[in-house]
């Protein structure tokens, strides 16, 4: 079992707008949750959303 | 305060996250019950505000008086949350491990017990860092981008390669509290290379990067990593499709590797973890994979 991502699918941030992709949402970008288009195979999968944020 | 990433489309077919300086990204997955598990990633570097230009980054951060895990950078997988390696992690999540944790029944007449306890625990962490590979002190040697050639030839202008100023073999750890295994050795470095140059790098402006892990049963929390080695080198190859497809067909044949380990962690690491500490410099996410083999 795979599951695999590109960075497309990755997830869009705000402003930029990304295409083809069924289920994505945007979020605010610091601290923010990315959420992901396809990435489910079987008992192996992403979690829906990633996690960006920042260390000073 | 500037945002903590964006996107960019370097090709019609390769729309890249691009992390600002100091910026992490976490993914989490779920593979559970696996004794094989293979990951892998395509990255590369551009400089700090443009979103294509690989000349310029070299950088030094000298190692401070007291050790940031912010200051190296942190290639790899490691337990859920927002916290680095070397800290404490309040939300461990529930590990891949297999086991179950329910919470008490409730007692007739009784009040409702609380629900169980994480622990707290040191994230667990297996991947590429130039953090001083043994100890508990985090802060031997600076953390150096440096141009490479990557024994390509002798300009030394071909890639980035982000090691430790006292020994390039600095490269790879599992660690918890402490590093319980380390990978490297003089002569097997396991260095990552980031094309710099397009005409000395004409396979790719992406490498990927991976790992291999095994345990011997589902549930258990010691680990053993692979980690492709060809000379002092862990880049499993460079491309200029850094496409998901490209990262499944290289991790179902798995290449001759430097095994690490087997380590007992704390926890078993569920989400991918980039942190870059850099900043002359940003990283790019071109693609994720996860390879389930057992």
């Amino acid at each position: 079992m795979a599951v695999m991502i590109q960075a497309g699918e990755i997830g869009s941030i705000e402003p930029y707008a990304i295409n083809g992709f069924e289920g994505m949402t945007v979020g605010p970008l610091n601290g923010s949750v990315i959420t992901l288009g396809e990435a489910d195979s079987g008992d192996c999968h992403f979690d829906d959303a990633a996690e960006v944020g920042r260390r000073t | 305060m500037p945002d903590d990433a964006e996107v960019y489309q370097k090709t019609a077919d390769d729309k890249v996250i691009i992390l600002n300086p100091r910026a992490y990204f976490v993914q989490g997955f779920k593979a559970p019950g696996w004794t094989d598990l293979r990951v892998g990633w395509f990255l590369s570097l551009t400089d700090d505000t443009g979103d294509d230009v690989t000349g310029g980054l070299a950088e030094t951060i000298v190692a401070g008086a007291v050790a940031q895990p912010s200051d190296r950078y942190w290639l790899g997988v490691k337990t859920r949350g927002n916290a680095m390696p070397g800290q404490i992690d309040r939300n461990s999540g529930d590990n891949n491990d297999g086991i179950v944790r329910t919470p008490p029944p409730i007692r007739e007449g009784g009040r409702t017990p609380p629900p169980p306890r994480q622990r707290p625990s040191y994230v667990t962490f297996i991947g590429f860092t130039n953090r001083y590979p043994t100890g508990r002190d985090a802060r031997g040697g600076d953390s150096v981008l440096s141009s490479s050639d990557e024994q390509l030839g002798t300009s030394n202008t071909n890639f980035w390669r982000p090691n430790n100023s006292l020994k390039s073999y600095y490269s790879f750890v599992m660690m918890d509290q402490l590093p319980r295994a380390r990978g490297g050795i003089n002569g097997a470095a396991l260095a990552q290379h980031f094309p710099q140059s397009a005409g000395a790098v004409a396979a790719g402006y992406a490498v990927l990067l991976g790992m291999r892990l095994t345990r011997d049963t589902p549930t258990s929390r010691t680990i053993t990593a692979y980690v492709k080695s060809a000379d002092q080198s862990a880049d499993m190859l460079y491309s200029n499709t850094p496409t998901k497809e490209l990262i499944r067909d290289t991790l179902q044949s798995w290449p001759a590797s430097q095994m690490i380990g087997p380590a007992s962690l704390a926890n078993v690491p569920e989400a991918f973890y980039f942190y870059w500490p850099f900043r002359n410099s940003r990283l790019r996410i071109h693609s994720v994979g996860i390879l389930k083999a057992a």
